[in-house]
């Protein structure tokens, strides 16, 4: 059944056909896919959800996708992690990660976007791809053009992470390092795709691209047992994921499938080196104010947001809030998520730790309340952050009595200060450990 | 395209003569830009300039450009 109606203007209403429209013609704002909800009610029902594929696509009659999915079958329906000893480091009773550092295929959530962008991109009939990407993008549409044997245009700021260009170098798309910021590849990537005959996924497929990011949110409501969680923290770049969370637990409200009134409050995460949109909720003001951003958590330094609007009005209308952290608390949240919970984020997930630990302290997420911490991607992507804060104890030649003397050192040095099992202790790093000679 | 003014919104009033109803596509009843619409000039979003205001010369180039393009997360 093709569920989907058509486009909407998300400002002034304007209806537009399924097709490929980058903006509203009149007044330029965003367009949204219109979905027949009212013939979903009764037929989408816990027991069909179970019963589909487990991936992102269970949720397929809320995507906008029609027919047999090609690529992307395996993307999604990632961990959703009990926590315990982050909650206790954070002081929480109930908290939960969502691990898209998992996501099939390029460890990022990322991929459930670019899942819907590329088989959209097949169903309009496009035979090239294209974004504008901080890296995570540029990876997992590289991939899916692979998988899909379309060509793929990528375009990133110069200066990104090695391990973020390799990882879209790998699947041979067209690169072109741009020298500016992401949002000098943004406002280029909308020039581009007027004249080019491509599916720029987060240009003229925004559209539906941005919908494949509600498979987050469904799984989070599905994976608590068809609960929605009292609070929700977001890393936000464009913002978009954020808002798309709350629109899905909200249509999992329209179809009657969530348990209880869904009362989640949804929080935005930034760096404090680029928080426009934290600005704007915590200053309540609908005016976006642009920034250059300087963080290390590049993969979400968007200085001029396009769903900053949105997301001011997503945390309005859940009575959510926002927080953002500085670098050093950045690395410290990523130590605390590894070392009490075994889990390795990026840059983006110490960001979202951070603003946890925040939102507690603040009092806005209550000590017996439940919360759901974003994890949008693998720390395995961003090592360079880190690359000051670890190292080996000691190094030591290969000999048993070498070894023996190193731990009786490390031992001795350790004596009388807690080594960091930080189950114990809310901060992540006690410092640097100083390593022992190896005689 | 080409256009003649001393500013940004002197650009937007020139645009309308030239294309007639593009300026209440831009900007709203009050005369600010639209919320989706950014205008670069020689690529520098104009909220980092003077805004509206923001002067222009002989062979400056103006983009407009919809806001709605975004990337990660």
């Amino acid at each position: 059944m093709n569920t989907v109606i058509g486009l909407a203007c998300r400002e002034c209403g304007r209806a537009y056909p399924d097709a490929p429209i980058q903006v509203c013609e009149r007044c330029f704002g965003p367009l949204d896919v219109q979905y027949r909800y009212d013939a979903l009610v009764g037929r989408v029902t816990r027991d069909t959800i179970a019963a589909g594929p487990r991936s992102m696509w269970r949720y397929r009659e809320l995507l906008p996708v029609q027919g047999e999915t090609a690529v992307g079958r395996h993307v999604g329906l990632t961990p959703l992690v009990w926590a315990p000893h982050l909650a206790k480091a954070l002081g929480v009773r109930e908290a939960w990660i969502k691990n898209d550092g998992v996501c099939h295929p390029t460890w990022s959530f990322k991929d459930r976007v670019v899942a819907v962008a590329v088989a959209k991109a097949r169903e309009l009939g496009f035979d090239t791809v294209a974004c504008g990407s901080t890296g995570n993008l540029a990876s997992s549409l590289a991939a899916h053009a692979a998988e899909a044997g379309m060509a793929a245009y990528i375009l990133l700021p110069a200066d990104l992470e090695p391990g973020k260009l390799l990882g879209a170098l790998v699947y041979r798309p067209v690169l072109v390092a741009v020298e500016g910021t992401y949002d000098d590849v943004n406002r280029l990537s909308s020039e581009i795709a007027d004249s080019r005959p491509w599916a720029f996924v987060n240009v003229n497929l925004r559209p539906y691209y941005t919908e494949g990011s509600k498979s987050y949110g469904f799984e989070i409501v599905e994976q608590l047992g068809w609960r929605a969680p009292d609070h929700i923290v977001v890393p936000c770049a464009a913002g978009s994921l954020y808002t798309k969370i709350w629109k899905a637990i909200k249509e999992l409200e329209t179809l009657r499938l969530i348990d209880g009134p869904a009362g989640t409050r949804m929080h935005a995460a930034q760096a404090a080196g680029c928080a426009p949109i934290v600005t704007m909720i915590k200053s309540d003001t609908d005016v976006l104010v642009p920034v250059r951003p300087t963080t290390i958590a590049k993969s979400i330094a968007v200085g001029n947001p396009a769903d900053a609007y949105d997301a001011y009005r997503t945390a309005k209308a859940s009575g959510g809030s926002a927080e953002q952290a500085t670098d050093e608390e950045i690395v410290d949240a990523m130590l605390l998520l590894a070392r009490t919970e075994g889990i390795f984020a990026e840059t983006a997930g110490g960001v979202t730790v951070a603003a946890t630990r925040k939102l507690v302290e603040r009092g806005v997420i209550r000590r017996d309340e439940s919360v759901v911490v974003c994890i949008t991607g693998s720390g395995l992507k961003t090592t360079d952050a880190l690359q000051d804060r670890v190292a080996p104890d000691v190094t030591i030649r290969p000999s048993l009595a070498a070894f023996d003397r190193a731990l009786n050192d490390l031992q001795e040095a350790s004596h009388g200060r807690a080594r960091s099992y930080p189950h114990a202790t809310a901060h992540a790093d006690q410092g640097q450990r100083r390593g022992a000679g190896d005689g | 395209m080409q256009a003649t003014a001393d500013t940004v919104a002197g650009l937007v009033g020139d645009l309308e003569r030239q294309f007639p109803g593009i300026k209440e596509r831009l900007v709203d009843e009050a005369g600010e830009l639209r919320r989706f619409v950014n205008v670069y000039v020689n690529e520098e979003d104009i909220r980092f300039l003077d805004g509206q205001k923001t002067a222009l010369k002989a062979g400056d180039q103006v983009s407009i450009v919809p806001a709605i393009a975004g990337g990660r997360t």
